[in-house]
């Protein structure tokens, strides 16, 4: 009797992007789409946080390069070729300007939508930042509120435009209103977007996300320039992409210099974060270290972090970071 | 203008010149033979038991705007005929009310409920009706009786300056009668043109424009109640009754609207105006009545019924030209979807607050990319451009969240030109692992350099840096100056700040 009523106490609570199978959104990676069952959820909620504060510009990184999967069409093998990138990014800079000039993409738009005090703290999104994490400005619309409520109802309405792909939503600190979270987990499942909570600190309390992750930086690759800063020697693909060429606009103003700190000069390569999936309604919690590589458009696995364990909030990094 | 209801007689004082003198009297001062223009200590010495009221122009004004506001109840064309006449143009308003005499009754009725005293003319052209009102016997007279209503009124009931009025009725000429039928060269010649401008004015020989003091809505609907409306429902099913009559209007003319008001008219004479924005030409009923659901619902007890709104008019403010509805095709309905969610948030929560990047012909990064209001923003916002010069110009990455102001940190470096080694932002040290860089970016030099107060950047040029620390957080950092441009005469002097560094974005 009892289990009966559970049962269908589980079926009315089950979002409707759940119980409709294909609405998943592989990452790329088989390692997490394996751990997620497919992939990421459409149509529901997803919360990301940040390890502490100073992580928050990495969980946005990681909540836009996954609100960038919905768009992305370039799903193949990752090209490591020079010139195939530039091609690549050549259609990517051209589709910004004809959204639909791809085939295969829907021009859907992102709201991103933050407190006041969070854009002043953190800092606004960026229009050529969006660019390296693939998502046009175009399709950008940033909505800045008052306080609590009103970000709540902006999500949920933001959620109910069907123009809409992914709707995130910044929360800076405070518990959450499960009311509220269960009516965006619903208007998500109505309408298929991705609904992205992007938190600055972990918290633990209840929630109908279908995910939970924790996000923090992770050290990239580094690589180390070519000597005389103008040469085309190989590197890792991604941000060293993008006009590491020698240019009037980018001279250097001490090229000759001997490089500093004993000859071992670095510069940053593709942004890597470490996402540790703490709560999944279809799998384990995991954790991972991903880079998002801007020209494929996706992301790649880059190492394991410490082996799965005891919950994060059990390990005392957490509170170091 | 306003009765008093203390027995005492109550009169307003203001300064005239250096002389307090009685500006306005009630009823029970007028009986006792006090005249506005008489001298205060005069007025005390006839009447020692005066209540007096200090003049306050200004509120005068106000009040009078607010009556000029609850008369466009009766039509949109009102004037100010500063400091205590309005002025309405009742052209093709008069029937809705049964005529002009019914009208003035209603008007009558009214103002007196308020509490004022008033007295009402109506006539064919503005200087008459001015006269009539003032002077003569205030009634509605019929075009081309303006001759009659003249004739036996002072001249000063003609708008003219006094001193004209006083050097007239020093030769003789008292009425207006006494001109009216003069030889005109001599009148001229001796008083000036104003005289028979007035004067040919009031005749309607000459046109003369009436100037009302708010815009004239392009497209206007309105309904009546008999019984007043109070419910948020009920005014939200007038303003779509409206609209559907103002789409059909807008429709034929090709129109949409880009800025609507709602204006509310309470039983109690208090109006309440409601704007919303578009994001683009609107003509859908039900997208108007969305559009103000919101505003309403952020008005919340704002808008205060009272009991009850005995008149509503919806206005297009702005219009503008809107190509026939697309329907069917996918994108073109994604793209009104947007256009809906950006309006309903606007009305919502304030058009500032909802933006969309625009990408400006600037190399200075905070320029470059800006945020405007999403209703704002035409369909050209730069990116195209924007995109088509990165790609030439192989710009670096841009990072993901920039701050609205640089913040100063704590450098180290290792080289004066070269990337910071370690630095201090918020209280916190970074080390340096990697960094990439410099990007140099001019200063714009045709514009004067701002004092450091304002911009702590400066308008230097800057050398930015991608960097990331050992835990792998990004950062954009840039030193304003340049060490090439120092020497030490100019530190010591001051002339040239020294370079600092700042903070200015983080990547994901």
């Amino acid at each position: 009797m009892l289990d009966e009523l559970r049962q269908h106490l589980a079926r009315l609570q089950k979002p409707a992007g759940l119980v409709d199978g294909p609405a998943l959104l592989p990452l790329g990676v088989p390692a997490v789409d394996e751990v997620l069952g497919g992939g990421l959820a459409r149509g529901a909620l997803h919360e990301i946080a940040a390890l502490s504060e100073a992580h928050l510009p990495a969980a946005t990184g990681f909540a836009l390069g996954l609100a960038a999967l919905t768009s992305s069409s370039f799903r193949g093998a990752p090209t490591g070729e020079p010139g195939i990138q530039k091609q690549l990014l050549n259609a990517r800079l051209d589709s910004g300007s004809a959204p639909l000039a791809r085939p295969g993409m829907t021009a859907k738009h992102l709201v991103w939508i933050a407190e006041d005090m969070a854009l002043a703290e953190s800092g606004a999104p960026h229009g050529a930042g969006l660019d390296d994490f693939s998502l046009s400005p175009q399709r950008l619309l940033t909505v800045a509120v008052a306080h609590r409520q009103d970000l709540m109802w902006t999500m949920e309405e933001a959620l109910r435009c069907r123009a809409v792909g992914a709707v995130l939503g910044e929360l800076r600190h405070g518990a959450l209103d499960s009311v509220a979270v269960r009516r965006l987990s619903l208007a998500a499942a109505d309408s298929g977007a991705l609904a992205f909570l992007l938190r600055a600190q972990p918290a633990h309390d209840a929630s109908t996300a279908v995910t939970r992750w924790v996000v923090g930086t992770a050290p990239s690759s580094l690589s180390s320039p070519s000597p005389g800063w103008g040469g085309s020697a190989p590197k890792a693909p991604g941000w060293g992409d993008i006009g590491t060429e020698f240019t009037p606009t980018r001279r250097a103003s001490h090229g000759d210099l001997p490089p500093p700190g004993g000859g071992e000069r670095k510069e940053p390569g593709a942004p890597r974060f470490a996402a540790h999936l703490t709560r999944n309604r279809r799998g384990p919690a995991a954790s991972w270290i991903l880079e998002w590589r801007p020209t494929d458009e996706r992301f790649v696995l880059a190492a394991h972090a410490e082996p799965v364990a005891a919950p994060l909030r059990h390990r005392s990094h957490q509170k170091v970071a | 203008m306003e009765t008093g209801i203390g027995e005492l007689p109550l009169v307003v004082a203001g300064k005239r010149g250096n002389a307090d003198v009685l500006v306005a009297v009630d009823e029970t001062a007028e009986r006792l033979g006090l005249t506005p223009g008489l001298a205060l200590a005069q007025a005390r010495a006839m009447h020692p038991a005066l209540d007096v009221v200090p003049e306050d122009a200004s509120a005068d004004a106000e009040l009078l705007e607010s009556i000029a506001d609850w008369c466009l109840r009766y039509t949109p064309l009102i004037a100010c005929d500063a400091p205590d006449g309005l002025l309405l143009d009742i052209s093709g308003c008069a029937h809705l009310y049964g005529g002009e005499r019914p009208l003035v009754a209603d008007l009558g009725r009214r103002l007196a409920a308020a509490g004022f005293a008033y007295r009402i003319a109506i006539a064919g052209t503005i200087g008459a009706a001015f006269a009539a009102a003032r002077d003569g016997r205030p009634d509605a007279y019929a075009n081309g009786e303006e001759r009659d209503i003249l004739c036996p009124l002072p001249l000063g009931a003609l708008r003219l300056p006094p001193p004209m009025v006083a050097s007239l009725g020093r030769v003789g000429l008292k009425c207006i009668g006494d001109i009216i039928d003069m030889p005109r060269a001599p009148l001229t010649a001796r008083f000036g043109g104003e005289l028979l401008r007035q004067l040919d004015r009031a005749l309607g020989r000459e046109h003369e424009p009436l100037t009302p003091r708010l815009p004239v809505a392009p497209y206007v609907a309105e309904k009546r109640f008999h019984d007043p409306i109070a419910r948020e429902e009920d005014v939200l099913g007038t303003v779509e009754m409206l609209a559907v009559q103002l789409a059909a209007a807008l429709e034929r003319r090709g129109d949409g609207a880009r800025r609507i008001e709602l204006t509310l008219f309470r039983t109690d004479g208090a109006l309440r105006r409601i704007a919303a924005g578009t994001a683009r030409p609107l003509r859908d009923p039900a997208d108007m009545r969305a559009l103000f659901a919101e505003r309403l619902n952020a008005l919340a007890d704002e808008l205060d019924p009272g009991f009850g709104f005995d008149m509503a008019r919806l206005s297009v403010l702005v219009a503008e030209p809107a190509p026939p509805e697309q329907i069917g095709i996918g994108a073109a309905e994604d793209v009104g979807e947007l256009v809906r969610l950006v309006d309903r948030l606007s009305a919502r929560l304030g058009a500032q607050r909802v933006r969309r990047a625009v990408a400006q012909d600037s190399h200075i990064p905070e320029v470059a990319s800006v945020s405007l209001p999403a209703q704002a923003t035409g369909t050209d916002d730069g990116w195209a451009a924007f995109h088509r010069y990165r790609a030439e110009a192989e710009l670096a990455p841009r990072p993901l969240r920039l701050l609205s102001q640089p913040e100063p940190i704590e450098v180290v470096a290792e080289v004066p030109d070269g990337p910071p080694l370690r630095f201090k932002w918020r209280r916190a040290l970074h080390d340096v692992a990697a960094a990439d860089g410099p990007e140099r970016i001019e200063g714009v030099w045709w514009h004067p350099q701002p004092s450091e107060d304002i911009a702590p950047a400066g308008n230097r040029a800057r050398d930015y840096f991608r960097v990331e620390d050992k835990g792998g957080h990004r950062f954009w950092l840039f030193r304003a100056g340049l060490y090439r441009d120092l020497t030490r005469a100019d530190v010591a002097q001051g002339a040239i700040a020294a370079p600092a560094w700042f903070v200015h974005g983080m990547f994901g």
